[in-house]
């Protein structure tokens, strides 16, 4: 055991060496926070990338110590080169802003184990500030806001260690910490006052990261975003009472009025349309229906996670308030929402829902046409029942209604793990399993409508929703559903196949209708678990913190920011704009003089000195006799005849007591600060 | 074109330093205040501030507003770090130690002492300070030598640093002193310029320094080399009746006194009647007439600087064989004497013997300066 220990020592020693220098400290800080980055950045990163920006820390850390050496320049240039091979050839796949995040990473991993001058050291800082900056694109939760911030203090901590010497670790971060905290009010007074800018040029997104609805729906992709219990988006209404019933929560996102046989997609001819149309500058029927002003409008805001698309869910039909909206929205005549950028953070998005408001055919022939296309790949059977359905009934309505009613009562069973129906997807789901989740349903009735001659189309969005507070609705991924839309005598009317097989999928959301069907939508064991009340309470806290983030951090824009000034100023003029930046100027020059003027040090006398400053006070007011510059003993022989002999006495003591006290340096000051105060009293009333 | 910035650069080298003059002045003892300090972001502050306006734009770019939190973060403390590499500069205070006279073929040495702020007693500067010579010596009018300016310039550009100690030990009250090695590369006296002090703690964003004349003056002895020195016997003269200690026991040598006995003293001057009675080690001291010492002289007709390299060094080597000697060359003569005194005495006449040396260049160019603005107000 301690042969093991005396043959360490040396190691030991050696560690301790290292950090006894402040240059080797504060690399090893700078190693830890670049670690930590990496921590956070896995996602965009590629393995190879952390692999070696991994081994660049270790290898730095193991250099630290004279029993290894650091890699020659050389080999770190011809590193760099193969790297920039490498980074080139994946760099096509994981796209601009992924690989220039990939470049980055390891530029800074390349340099950390060539640390030689100050300026490879502060370009490590800078990149580093860089690389957290670029962490902020896809972490935005309050968590995520606090580990950069500690981040951050690490690299300015490692700043300070490497350019202060002699002056101990623990002193630099209390610094930092101080300057951090200092720091903050200004930022955040800049942040609350200075414009926000929209965009200034389209930035390349993310591709890893894309979440959320896709554009083509094949029966079984909602299932597996079922599987993501992830915020989709808030919904806040001005009040409880604007708040939708549960069976009209439906967010509406995207028209899928093609398909293949086995997709559903966007139709491309509805895309040329949308364009000649937007081209010759005909107005969309939402903005028509805007401008009618209707009066039964509610206003709501949405704050939507980012999902790197453009398309956006709103109550149906909804329309933009693009007054408010940092990212402005365009309508389309689907009656669909658009932002004129891919949401990369969370936005607030603020719309007027017009409840009562039909969706009316926008284009006329062109939407019937478009939407009774039938793919003649596969599914014989189910055109078969259609065009019976045609034959049978004369009015659209019955033709829904019977296919509605087969769906009630043929024995559907609604479930999220349907058995694969790879061959005529439709039929064998009709016909033989009669058993799927919503996209089934919807895809099935479109194709059978359609092949009865009514024109329909399959709907994707959200569902439901969760209340967080009496006004505001959450809305998760599991919460994505498809449902149908059929054009009958010219309005688009909403039909939902899945309310009919499992009703309280729609009111009472997934969770409960898979309970109901004895499924569940998670499989982990971590079930029980969730389900106690303190997960519960500390998951609906949570909830409340990072809807709250959302609100006012993450969604704080143009629109919020005028609210906000509008409200401490009332309506807001260039003049005031001026007073509004000017102030800010003040309020920073403010903040720093409350920092930095020297403070007024208050005199400290000795409570002695105190006490014996009253009592002379008190003779000078009886006797008239300014004490001015003499000394006490001179002005205690002046002034003794002319008091009464018992508070000559008392004032003679309380002036023996202050000597004693303060130039014998007596141990118990307290104790005879006790009785020089008593003395005082008696002073007081002595003198009367 | 070379020469035209040359000399623009050297105007405006001028400009500074008496503006300089101006609002710095020169003291023994400098306490930083708002006037002498300067403050600029250093390389790395600037790369900060545009690493910040990066992360504004990218966060404007992507709507991103933790992006723009964190960039405004970054920008406060960069304002803030500005009041704090300030506040910590200012609490320097130094105070210069008269250097030593030092021949011109070494290097030279200016202390500096740490010493508690006037305004800020209880806090003291930490850091690492990095001093630099401005301009070693004090310019004069004109370019003594180009040559030398060079050489000058070269030496300035060298940077020494100096981590300070702060009061991080308390208990130790010792303060901290600065060595400032300097050059100066010929003889004479001279007017120590000014040195620039940069601190950068406790961020390096920003570099604060200052320009600091301490004011004080530098005797650089010539180079000593050995040549042949003429040295003559001082003839005895009857109104020379200066009484000076000597060693040499020659013969009208009268008894003067006794001193303890010193290492290093001959020993033929050990009173050894002393030493074996009581055992006290007693060295005689004896007076003479000057007669007996002597002039170390060389022909006027040698080159002046070899001449003073000569009689530099044999001063120096006479000095420490204990003998008595004056020196005669050309106007100047010194009377004859001895100890580590005299040879400084005699160094430093030497050093500051009237030739191209800079204190006899700078007094007529002065005067003419000086003249000139009356005849102007004149005219």
């Amino acid at each position: 055991m301690n042969h093991v220990l005396l043959s360490r020592l040396p190691q030991f020693i050696v560690f301790r060496g290292v950090l006894s220098q402040p240059y080797s400290v504060a690399v090893l800080i700078l190693c830890a926070a670049f670690s930590l980055i990496l921590f956070t950045l896995t996602t965009p990163l590629m393995t190879w990338v952390l692999v070696l920006a991994g081994c660049a820390v270790v290898v730095r850390i193991s250099g630290l110590s004279t029993f290894n050496s650091l890699p020659t320049s050389r080999t770190v240039n011809l590193l760099a080169v193969l790297a920039v091979f490498a980074l080139s050839w994946f760099g096509l796949s994981v796209g601009l802003l992924d690989s220039m995040i990939n470049l980055l990473t390891v530029a800074c991993a390349l340099k950390i184990m060539l640390v030689e001058k100050k300026r490879d050291f502060h370009l490590l800082i800078c990149t580093c500030l860089f690389l957290i900056g670029c962490g902020f694109i896809s972490s935005l939760s309050v968590f995520a806001w606090i580990g950069y911030t500690g981040i951050l203090a690490l690299l300015l901590g490692a700043t300070a260690i490497y350019h202060g010497a002699a002056v101990s670790t623990a002193k630099h971060f209390k610094f930092v910490i101080v300057l951090i905290v200092q720091a903050f009010p200004i930022a955040l007074l800049l942040f609350l006052l200075l414009p926000q800018l929209p965009p200034l040029w389209q930035m390349p997104t993310s591709k890893s990261t894309e979440t959320g609805l896709s554009d083509t729906v094949t029966p079984g992709d909602i299932a597996s975003l079922a599987s993501s219990s992830e915020l989709a988006f808030n919904a806040t209404f001005e009040s409880a009472d604007a708040v939708p019933d549960v069976e009209s929560r439906y967010w509406r996102a995207m028209t899928l009025e093609h398909f293949d046989g086995k997709t559903w997609s966007i139709s491309d001819k509805r895309k040329q349309a949308e364009q000649q149309l937007a081209f010759m500058g005909r107005s969309t029927p939402l903005s028509i229906l805007e401008e009618a002003s209707k009066p039964q409008v509610t206003n709501y805001e949405l704050i939507v996670e980012p999902t790197q698309q453009t398309w956006l869910f709103a109550l149906e039909p909804s329309f933009p308030n693009n007054r408010e909206n940092g990212i402005s929205v365009k309508s389309l005549f689907d009656y669909t929402l658009r932002a004129s950028s891919p949401i990369s953070s969370k936005k607030a998005f603020y719309l007027r829902y017009f409840p009562n408001a039909p969706i009316t055919n926008g284009l006329g022939n062109f939407e019937s046409q478009l939407n009774l296309q039938l793919s003649t790949n596969g599914n014989p059977k189910a055109r078969a029942w259609g065009q019976t359905l045609a034959n049978q009934y004369t009015n659209p309505q019955e033709r829904v209604r019977a296919v509605m009613r087969e769906f009630n009562h043929g024995n559907f069973r609604y479930t999220l793990s349907p058995n694969a129906m790879p061959t005529n997807p439709i039929d064998s789901f009709l016909f033989e399993q009669r058993a799927g989740f919503c996209a089934h349903y919807a895809g099935a009735m479109v194709y059978v409508l359609r092949a009865a001659k009514v024109p329909a189309r399959m709907v994707t969005g959200y569902q439901g929703g969760s209340a967080l507070n009496d006004n505001v609705l959450q809305i998760r991924q599991y919460d994505a559903h498809a449902w149908v839309e059929a054009l009958i005598d010219g309005v688009w009317i909403r039909l939902d196949p899945t309310s009919v097989v499992a009703p309280s999928r729609l009111t009472f959301g997934l969770e409960h209708a898979l309970e109901e069907l004895g499924e569940s939508r998670q499989t982990t064991i971590l079930r029980e678990f969730s389900n106690s009340a303190f997960f519960t309470t500390l998951q609906s806290w949570f909830q409340q913190l990072d809807y709250s983030w959302s609100k006012w951090v993450l969604g704080f824009d143009n629109a919020a920011q005028s609210n906000m000034l509008e409200e401490l100023l009332g309506a807001l003029t260039p003049q005031k704009m001026q007073v509004v930046f000017l102030s800010v100027v003040g309020l920073i020059g403010l903040i720093l003089a409350i920092y930095f003027l020297p403070k007024r040090q208050r005199k400290t006398l000795s409570p002695s000195h105190v006490i014996l400053l009253n009592a002379i006070q008190y003779i000078e007011t009886k006797t008239g006799i300014k004490r001015g510059h003499r000394t006490l003993s001179a002005y205690l022989a002046e002034v003794l005849p002319l008091i009464n002999a018992d508070s000559a006495k008392v004032f003679k003591q309380l002036c023996e007591l202050f000597e004693r006290n303060i130039y014998a340096h007596q141990a118990e000051s307290s104790r005879v600060h006790l009785i020089m105060k008593r003395q005082l009293k008696t002073l007081k009333q002595t003198l009367k | 074109m070379r020469k035209v910035l040359a000399v623009l650069s050297n105007h405006f080298q001028r400009r500074l330093l008496k503006w300089l003059d101006k609002r710095v002045p020169a003291s023994h003892e400098h306490h930083l205040n708002l006037n002498s300090i300067f403050i600029l972001p250093s390389g790395f502050g600037w790369s900060f501030i545009i690493l910040s306006l990066c992360l504004f734009l990218l966060g404007t770019n992507y709507q991103n507003n933790l992006m723009l939190l964190l960039s405004y973060l970054c920008l406060s403390i960069m304002l803030l770090t500005l009041f704090y590499t300030h506040q910590n500069f200012a609490r320097l205070a130094l105070k210069a130690l008269p250097p030593s006279s030092f021949h011109c073929n070494l290097d030279g040495e200016i202390k500096l002492k740490v010493i508690p702020h006037a305004n800020a007693q209880s806090k003291a500067c930490n850091g690492v300070l990095s001093i630099k010579w401005l301009s070693i010596v004090r310019p004069t009018r004109t370019p003594v030598k180009t040559v030398n300016d060079k050489d000058e310039n070269l030496a300035s550009l060298q940077s020494y640093s100096f981590p300070l100690t702060g009061n991080s030990n308390p208990q130790k009250n010792q303060k901290q002193t600065l060595n400032v090695p300097f050059q100066i590369p010929t003889r004479g006296r001279y007017a120590l310029g000014r040195m620039t002090i940069a601190c950068d703690f406790p961020l390096g964003l920003y570099k604060c320094w200052t320009h600091l004349d301490f004011d004080q003056q530098v005797i650089v002895y010539a180079k000593p080399q050995e040549g042949p020195i003429i040295v003559d016997k001082l003839a005895n003269t009857d109104d020379s009746d200066s009484v000076s200690q000597v060693n040499a026991p020659t013969s009208n040598e009268d008894f003067y006194a006794l001193n303890d006995y010193e290492i290093g003293q001959p020993l033929n001057r050990v009173s050894w009647k002393h030493v074996a009675k009581n055992g006290n080690w007693v060295s005689k001291s004896f007076t003479s007439l000057q007669c007996d010492s002597f002039v170390l002289s060389m022909p006027s007709s040698a080159d002046t600087e070899t001449a003073i390299s000569a009689l530099t060094s044999a001063a120096i080597s006479w000095t420490s064989a204990d003998r008595v000697f004056g020196i005669q060359y050309k106007g100047l003569s010194i009377a004859p004497n001895q100890g580590a005194k005299h040879m400084h005495e005699c160094l430093s006449a030497l050093a500051c013997l009237n030739n191209h040396a800079s204190q006899s260049t700078i007094t007529p160019i002065s005067l003419s300066s000086k003249k000139k603005n009356p005849m102007r107000s004149v005219i």
